[in-house]
């Protein structure tokens, strides 16, 4: 596959050419968060660096020459691919029923920095949402028109665990072009023919040895860099072992269910679908409505989420957190072959209680 | 459809979610072709009288009067509703509940012997059955109408009762928690709102108040650890839903 | 093919009260398509949808070889509430078929045993009827069982099809209480009570059970004292079904989705999971 450099002066090349055909989705800084969103390689929030604990994330203007000196924000590609809110009919009850799809008229999405770890995500949600029984066309629409961009990592911030889970820092295969960025340009390596395409046209530097070592050198240093893991080899075993550990209780007693978790996980994939119609949609001749069937983001946190008429299966916030954790860690697995867990340290950087999954995990094989 | 007899009523409060009403404003001409408007404090003064379908309640229970008549609202009612943190909650003057009423009295007016009023402001489920509480200051417009419509397809309101972290992630907001460390309380509190606050980077300070299965014990501890002390949480949530949030937490007054 | 997401129109036929709160309601698809596409096996399950209320998943209560596809519904929630104010000629939306239903295949020369508890029954007279239009099917198994448990006797659904049940099958039914004056002749207890009186060959036995989780738990418990083999046993489950097609996560049971994987499981797959509170 075609491989090439880019001066870092010529990045803006690569938008101009993308953003022809495609929304370019990037990092860029807002309310003091490095968030995703259609942006311009001049809104790329070079040299800031990001420090994240649990609970606790702050950016910062740094030192690191760097144009990607920063590590993940909050977002992830699931809130364009499969977005909060969205509509999935509208509907019309009188004698009969009317239903009217919506009109696909998103333009195709490119993904400019997306890292190893979202990258394997991305991968689950394809095993979910095309490779099952049922597609969902929503997805399949804007996931087969999407350009991804996956950016090697060279900084990690303090709550990652890629390597744990073996999806990063350094993305190996699933995208269109991966990114690394060396000391004065950037090495761009195809990865599918619809990669090369993009590449092609662009003001292209040779590739030599010393690039490639560059780049195993900088990957190195990154995973280097790395402080928290997990002994991914234990599960699922660890945790099916242990659904009764006293462990989730005391979790309980910390866990705000506020959500948070679920919601920038990358793999979550949980939603409701309701009717929405409000008093406009109710017409005086009795049993004529109008509305639209709306699909939300839910998680496993809420309350409601596993009621039926008469009962709760998940009444205590004990055994929703042991819900999460288990289909992260152990259940994904066995529903789609790739673990529900690809180390980025969202729910521990966004945890307003700051609980770390990692440690949680740890506290799992204790005594009981 | 017959049309449904509608009563909006009003106790202690600030008239703002009745305002809410009116300010369906796209809805309103739907919402008088759907429901007879029997009783409505804020748009006309009319004696009460006849039996409700629906009945709206604003407003705490503060006086003796308000006690008796809140009974005789829920026994002219099929279905009652209350709008409001004072309605669900008792409201910002429940604050009062943590101190002696005589104190305030003395306090506040001249004559405080003319001041006929309860010890506590209290919920309207303190004194009778309540079909459903909408929660806010005020109650949000699209919940309003979502209850409304509702009520006359005979389904449950699908109004969320999680925390409003979730309605900040789906929009994207960053968490002023994490990220300022400001004393948010939208991990405790109800979704509803629509983000009023936290879109505009102010922290969440509870209007819609607790969500079902607040966890409050454990964000006052995160407050704590990012410099905030015991007393400064406290105020944190003596706010509109004062006496909700105290009920929600460990125990009533302390943290 | 039909994108499982989007209902498409059903006419409710014909509603038969079947007890105080529970009627079985016929439907006919209106699109010739989709009707002549539309196959089901005993155990699936449908969305109905009720524009404007919701969604709810409901087994079919009818033989695929059945003229009319019925579903029997119990007023619960909003959307059972809904349909209890419809009318025949009523259109509403349907989604399905969906899930693992029943599996026949396993049953040859084998006992066939059906424990029902409460509208557990519905799902299971999908299985009963197709046995009774099937007369091949009929003869295949050696000994043909129905044991169903109810509240009250009037809570007994399908109680005129019974005598039928009864050229086929051998049928013992038990109510939790029963008035005096209500001249109740059966067993009063547990549906587990049954099996003592119906003396299993166990090793020949293959069960299906459906009814409230307590009663299968109970139930799956005899059996496997019994001596049925686990792997012979097989069970549906209840969960709050939302997209039926595995991709909302709302009626997970551990790793299984209820929708997809089930709603009927073989007990040796779950064994390991039935025994968990709140999973």
């Amino acid at each position: 596959m075609l491989k090439q450099k880019l001066k870092k002066e010529h990045l803006g090349l690569l938008f101009d050419k993308l953003k022809v055909t495609h929304g370019v989705l990037g990092p860029k800084v807002e309310n003091g968060v490095v968030t995703l969103a259609e942006i311009d390689a001049h809104d790329i929030p070079s040299g800031y660096e990001d420090h994240q604990q649990p609970g606790g994330y702050r950016l910062i203007k740094g030192e690191r020459p760097e144009i990607f000196s920063f590590s993940i924000g909050p977002d992830s590609f699931k809130r364009f691919l499969q977005p909060p809110l969205r509509e999935v009919f509208a509907f019309r009850r009188a004698a009969g029923i009317s239903i009217t799809r919506p009109g696909a008229e998103q333009r195709p999405l490119a993904f400019i920095d997306m890292r190893p770890c979202d990258l394997s995500a991305l991968k689950l949600y394809d095993r979910i949402f095309l490779r099952g029984p049922v597609r969902d066309p929503y997805y399949d629409s804007l996931r087969r028109d999407s350009l991804v961009f996956v950016l090697n990592c060279l900084y990690p911030n303090d709550n990652c665990f890629c390597p744990s889970m073996g999806t990063g820092p350094e993305a190996t295969d699933g995208f269109d072009v991966a990114l690394t960025e060396l000391s004065d340009s950037f090495l761009l390596e195809a990865g599918t023919a619809k990669g090369e395409t993009v590449l092609a046209g662009l003001p292209a530097g040779e590739v030599d040895d010393s690039d490639m070592r560059e780049k195993g050198a900088r990957i190195e240093l990154c995973r280097k860099r790395i402080k928290k893991f997990i002994r991914a080899g234990e599960l699922p075993g660890l945790i099916y072992r242990n659904v009764e550990h006293p462990r989730w209780a005391e979790i309980a007693e910390r866990d705000l269910e506020c959500g948070n978790c679920t919601q920038l996980c990358p793999t979550c994939f949980c939603n409701s679908t309701y009717d929405a119609l409000g008093l406009s949609g109710i017409s005086k001749k009795s049993y004529q409505v109008s509305g639209r069937r709306m699909r939300k983001w839910d998680s496993c946190f809420s309350k409601n989420f596993a009621r039926v008429h008469g009962g709760n299966f998940r009444p205590s916030r004990r055994a929703r957190y042991r819900q999460w954790m288990s289909h992260k860690l152990a259940y994904t697995m066995e529903q789609f072959g790739l673990p529900g867990c690809v180390g980025c340290g969202r729910c521990i950087t966004w945890c307003p209680a700051g609980i770390d999954i990692t440690k949680e995990l740890e506290a799992l094989k204790s005594a009981r | 459809m017959k049309r449904p007899w509608i009563g909006v009523f009003k106790f202690t409060s600030c008239d703002g979610c009745q305002l809410s009403v009116l300010n369906m404003e796209d809805e309103l001409p739907d919402f008088v072709s759907l429901f007879q408007v029997a009783y409505f404090r804020e748009a006309g003064d009319m004696p009460l009288r006849g039996r409700f379908d629906i009945a709206l309640v604003e407003g705490s229970v503060s006086t003796g009067w308000q006690k008796a008549q809140i009974i005789e609202v829920r026994e002219r009612t099929r279905h009652l509703v209350t709008i409001g943190a004072c309605a669900a909650a008792g409201g910002l003057q429940a604050l009062r509940n943590w101190a002696d009423i005589e104190d305030y009295k003395r306090l506040v007016y001249p004559s405080p012997d003319m001041i006929e009023t309860l010890p506590c402001s209290t919920p309207v489920s303190d004194h009778v059955y309540v079909d459903y509480e909408l929660w806010g200051c005020p109650v949000n417009c699209d919940e309003l109408s979502e209850m409304l419509g509702s009520f006359l397809l005979d389904r449950k309101p699908g109004i969320p009762a999680y925390s409003l972290c979730m309605e900040c992630k789906r929009k994207g907001v960053p968490c002023l928690l994490v990220a300022k460390s400001e004393p948010c309380l939208g991990p405790v509190t109800r979704a509803g709102c629509g983000v009023l606050c936290p879109s505009m980077e102010r922290p969440c300070y509870g209007c819609f108040g607790p969500k079902e299965g607040a966890n409050i014990g454990s964000l006052l501890e995160a407050f704590r650890n990012a410099g905030f002390s015991s007393h400064e949480c406290v105020l944190l949530l003596d706010k509109m839903n004062t006496y909700a949030f105290r009920e929600a937490g460990t125990g009533e007054g302390r943290f | 093919m039909h994108d499982k997401s989007i209902p498409f129109e059903a006419a409710i036929k014909w509603i038969k009260k079947e007890t105080r709160d529970t009627a079985t309601y016929a439907l006919k698809v209106k699109s010739r398509d989709i009707q002549k596409g539309y196959r089901f096996i005993p155990g699936q399950f449908n969305m109905l949808y009720v524009p404007g209320i919701g969604e709810a998943p409901v087994s079919i209560s009818s033989a695929p070889s059945d003229q009319d596809l019925m579903h029997t519904v119990r007023v619960a929630g909003d959307v059972t509430t809904a349909l209890s104010h419809l009318k025949a000629g009523d259109v509403i939306g349907m989604r399905g078929p969906f899930g693992r239903g029943w599996p026949f295949e396993e049953t040859g020369g084998l006992d066939i045993l059906i424990v029902a508890g409460g509208l557990g029954i519905a799902p299971l007279r999908s299985v009963v009827r197709h046995i009774l239009r099937t007369k091949k099917m009929a003869g295949a198994h050696s000994r043909r069982m129905l044991f169903y448990g109810a509240k009250t006797p009037k809570d007994i659904i399908f109680r005129n099809e019974f005598p039928r049940y009864r050229e086929v099958f051998e049928v013992l039914l038990t109510v939790d209480r029963a008035d005096p004056e209500e001249r109740w002749r059966g067993e009063t207890g547990l549906v587990t009570k049954l099996f003592d009186r119906a003396a299993l060959d166990s090793l020949r036995t293959i069960a299906f059970v459906c009814g409230p989780e307590v009663m299968m738990q109970t139930s799956v418990r005899e059996l496997i004292l019994r001596g049925v083999p686990e792997e012979r046993i097989f069970l549906s489950l209840e969960r709050n079904m939302n997209c039926g097609v595995g991709l909302c996560g709302h009626c997970f049971f551990g790793p299984k989705f209820v929708c997809r994987d089930g709603p009927v499981f073989r007990f040796s797959e779950i064994e390991g999971l039935m025994g968990i509170k709140e999973l």
